[in-house]
C-alpha cells in the first residue's frame, strides 16, 4: 500500500534536486517572474556577479509596480521610476528574457498575467520578487515571494535553497451566501484567525465552497495567503482548472495538454493524507467584510461595530487596536457602516480581473459615484482592459463617474506615484491596509469590489447587499 | 555574505505587534535612490512611520516613543520585537534597512516567513523564542548589555541568565561561515543539469 500524500508533499518531492540537511533542500524553480521594482535590482546584481540567467525561457518579465496608471500614459510618472523600467528593458534584452512591455497586450500585474497566459500551471514552482506570488496557487501552482537575494539566486541557478514548510489544510464547509464574495471569505479567515496563522506552513484551501469558486475567485483567495502569514497557499487543480488552462497561450497543446492534465489531477492530496494542521471553517453565515484598522486581521463584518480596545484579549492587542483607531480616525463602538469615504480603488492583484470588474459594474448600472468621491478602476492587465472595453464596461464606469485607468499595481503599493492623500479614507480592493501603504497617513479599508462600489455610490461605507437584487 | 558569530550590545525593545515591512522600509526609500544605485538611503527611511513625528522622514523629528531614538538604545545591535514582525511585502530592503541601522540580531516570538528568510540572506540572525522568554528578556532590556552567541546558541542576559535558543543547523552554519546561497547552488550545477534532463522527460510542458 502506498502512503497517502498531500499535494504539497507530492509537488515538493517532484522538485527536489538535492538534500542539504536540517530540512533544507535544493528545490527546482519552474518559473521566475520579474517585475519592474525588484527585477532591475536582481538583474543588476547578476551583472555585478558576472552571472547570467540559466534558463531564460523559464523567466518572464512585465512592468507593473512603477508604470503610470494615468489614462493614455503607458510609461512612468517620473525619471526615477523610469530608470527602473529602463533597466528592466535593457537587462531583459541582454539576458534574453521575454518582456511584456507597456505596448504589449500581455503586460499587466504579474500575478494577473501569469495565470491568464497559462504560464502558471498546476504543480509548478514559481517565484517572484513579490510577496503576492502566492496568488498563482489559484491554478494549483506552488508559488511564493522572495527577496532580491533569492530572486538573483533563482535566475542564476533555476533553483533555491528552501526549508520544507509544514502543511496546513483549511477545510471550508457550508454554503457561501450568494451575496458574499471570495474576497469576503478570505478576509473573514484573516479577521478570525489572525495574520500569523500560517507562519511556517504551506496552506491548502479545500472543501465544497472552494470547489464551487471560479478560477479567478480562487486566485483572489490565494492572493491573501501572505496576509495569513504563510508564503504559499493553493487550491488543488480540478476539472475547472484544466478547462481554464486549455488553449491559453503558453499552456501545453494537443496531446501534451492531455498528458499534463492527467499529471496535474494526480497531484491532488490523497484521501487520508496527513496534514501537520487542519482547520475546519464554516462559511454559511458569512456577511460582506471590511477592514477597519492597520493590519488585514483588523477585519469585521460590514454590519459590525468597530472593536473597543477595552475588550481586547491582551495588552499587546489593546495597544495595537488603540494605535489603529487613532491612525484610522475611527471611534470604538461605532458602526463601521456610515464612515465617510473620500476615495475608492478597484484594482490590484487581489481584485482586478474581468470577473471583479463585472461584479462591480453590475452594481453600478443606473447609479452614480457620490459627489466628492474619487473613484478609480485600474484593470489588472492590458488583456483585462481590452476585454472589458469590448464589453462596454469602461463606458459604464466612466459614465457613472469612475476613472478608467491604465493597468498596473497603482494604488495598492503606491509605488508608481499614485497615492491617497493624508487622512483621506480609501475603500480599496487590494490586500494591505498597513500604515502609510497607500501614502503617508492614508486610511485604507480592504474590501471586495462590491463593497467598494457601494462605498463609491453612497460616499460612505455601505452594505452592498442593499444594492443587490434579491 | 557577512559572517555572524556573536554580538554584545544593548537590546532595544520594539514591541508593537505586526510591524510590517512597509513600516520597516517604506516605498519612499525609493526616492533616496541616486545615480545608478536603485536602493538608497535605507538608514534614513527605515521605520519612518513610527520613528519620526508624523512619519515624516524629511523633517526627521524623532518620535520619543521609538526606542532607537532613546540614547540608551541608540547604539543597540539587537532588536526585541513583537509578534509577527516583518509581515507583509517580500522587500529585502526591510532587513537591509534594519542592518543599515546597525542591528544584526532580532529576537521575537513570530516573524513573517519571507522576512525571516531574507534576514539570513543579509547576515542578520533572527531568533524565535517563547512568549515567557521574550517577556523575561524585555524586563531586562534597560539593565545592560546582552550577548548573543550563535555557535553555542545562547543569549546571555544582563542578569547573567543563560537562555538557550533553537536555530536551524543548516542556516546556523551558513551564518557562522558567511556562506552565500548562490555560490552553494552554483557548486551543484551538475546536479541541477541532471535534474532538468530527467525532469524534461517527466514534465516536458514545463520547459518552454
Amino acid at each position: 500500500m502506498t502512503i497517502a500524500k498531500t499535494m504539497f508533499d507530492k509537488v515538493w518531492a517532484e522538485h527536489k534536486v538535492a538534500e542539504l540537511g536540517s530540512d533544507y533542500e535544493l528545490v527546482h524553480i519552474d518559473r521566475c517572474f520579474i517585475h519592474d521594482l525588484s527585477g532591475p535590482i536582481s538583474l543588476n546584481d547578476l551583472k555585478k556577479r558576472e552571472l547570467s540567467v540559466l534558463n531564460p525561457s523559464l523567466v518572464y518579465a512585465t512592468p507593473d509596480h512603477l508604470v503610470s496608471s494615468d489614462p493614455g500614459n503607458g510609461g512612468a510618472n517620473d525619471p526615477m521610476r523610469g530608470k527602473f523600467i529602463d533597466i528592466l528593458r535593457k537587462e531583459c534584452d541582454s539576458q534574453n528574457i521575454a518582456l511584456f512591455d507597456t505596448d504589449n497586450i500581455k503586460q499587466g500585474i504579474v500575478h494577473v498575467v501569469g495565470p491568464a497566459l497559462g504560464l502558471s500551471l498546476p504543480g509548478t514552482t514559481i517565484v517572484c520578487g513579490d510577496s503576492h506570488t502566492c496568488t498563482h496557487g489559484g491554478v494549483g501552482a506552488i508559488a511564493w515571494g522572495v527577496g532580491n537575494s533569492e530572486l538573483t539566486h533563482s535566475l542564476a541557478t533555476q533553483c533555491l535553497i528552501e526549508k520544507r514548510p509544514k502543511t496546513m489544510l483549511l477545510k471550508f464547509v457550508g454554503e457561501l451566501p450568494e451575496q458574499v464574495s471570495a474576497k469576503d471569505l478570505i478576509l473573514s479567515v484573516i479577521g478570525r484567525f489572525g495574520s500569523d496563522l500560517g507562519e511556517g506552513y504551506a496552506l491548502e484551501y479545500a472543501g465544497s465552497p472552494i470547489e464551487k469558486l471560479s478560477i479567478e475567485e480562487r486566485l483572489t483567495i490565494c492572493n491573501l495567503t501572505v496576509e495569513l502569514g504563510a508564503k504559499i497557499g493553493f487550491v488543488a487543480p480540478d476539472e475547472k482548472t484544466v478547462t481554464y488552462l486549455h488553449d491559453l497561450e503558453y499552456s501545453p497543446k494537443g496531446k501534451a495538454f492531455n498528458l499534463a492534465a492527467e499529471h496535474w489531477l494526480s497531484l491532488r492530496s490523497d484521501d487520508g493524507a496527513q496534514f501537520d494542521k487542519t482547520i475546519e471553517i464554516n462559511v454559511g453565515d458569512l456577511q460582506p467584510q471590511i477592514s477597519w484598522g492597520i493590519n488585514p486581521e483588523h477585519t469585521i463584518g460590514i454590519t459590525d461595530e468597530i472593536p473597543d480596545p477595552k475588550f481586547a484579549p491582551n495588552e499587546n492587542t489593546k495597544d495595537a487596536w488603540s494605535q489603529a483607531l487613532d491612525y484610522m480616525g475611527l471611534k470604538a463602538g461605532d458602526k463601521i457602516e456610515g464612515a465617510k469615504v473620500d476615495q475608492v480603488f478597484i484594482g490590484s492583484c487581489a481584485n482586478s480581473r474581468l470577473s471583479d470588474l463585472q461584479s462591480a459594474a453590475a452594481l453600478l448600472v443606473g447609479r452614480r459615484v457620490a459627489e466628492g468621491v474619487e473613484a478609480w478602476v485600474v484593470p489588472g492587465s492590458q488583456q483585462v482592459k481590452k476585454i472589458a472595453e469590448d464589453l462596454g464596461l469602461d463606458k459604464l464606469f466612466v459614465d457613472a463617474g469612475f476613472q478608467w485607468r491604465e493597468p498596473g499595481c497603482s494604488l495598492c503599493p503606491a509605488a508608481n506615484g499614485d497615492f491617497v492623500a493624508p487622512e483621506k479614507r480609501c475603500i480599496s480592493t487590494s490586500n494591505r491596509n498597513f500604515i502609510g501603504r497607500q501614502g503617508p497617513q492614508a486610511r485604507t479599508h480592504l474590501a471586495s469590489p462590491e463593497v467598494a462600489v457601494a462605498a463609491a455610490i453612497f460616499g460612505k461605507i455601505t452594505d452592498p447587499r442593499s444594492l443587490m437584487a434579491k | 555574505m557577512k559572517q555572524f558569530t556573536q554580538v554584545t550590545s544593548m537590546a532595544a525593545p520594539l514591541l508593537l505587534n505586526n510591524i510590517d515591512t512597509d513600516i520597516i522600509s517604506p516605498m519612499a526609500a525609493l526616492n533616496g535612490a541616486k545615480g545608478n544605485e536603485l536602493v538608497g538611503a535605507l538608514d534614513k527611511y527605515a521605520f519612518s512611520a513610527i520613528r519620526y513625528v508624523d512619519g515624516d522622514a524629511e523633517k526627521q523629528q524623532p518620535n520619543p516613543e521609538f526606542s532607537l531614538n532613546n540614547p540608551v538604545y541608540s547604539d543597540a545591535k539587537i532588536l526585541i520585537v513583537g509578534e509577527n514582525f516583518g509581515c507583509g511585502s517580500s522587500r529585502e530592503t526591510a532587513p537591509l534597512g534594519i542592518s543599515a541601522l546597525g542591528i544584526s540580531c532580532i529576537i521575537g516570538t513570530t516573524f513573517g516567513d519571507i522576512f525571516f528568510n531574507n534576514c539570513f540572506q543579509c547576515g542578520i540572525l533572527p531568533i524565535r523564542v517563547d512568549k515567557e522568554i521574550l517577556a523575561s528578556i524585555v524586563s531586562q532590556c534597560s539593565e545592560g548589555e546582552f550577548k548573543i552567541d550563535l555557535d553555542n546558541q545562547i543569549i546571555l542576559t544582563p542578569s547573567s541568565e543563560n537562555i538557550h535558543f533553537e536555530t536551524n543547523e543548516f542556516k546556523k552554519n551558513c551564518l557562522l561561515k558567511g556562506f552565500d546561497d548562490i555560490e552553494m547552488s552554483l557548486d551543484r550545477f551538475d546536479e541541477i543539469r541532471t535534474f532538468q534532463k530527467n525532469d524534461q522527460e517527466n514534465r516536458p510542458w514545463i520547459y518552454l
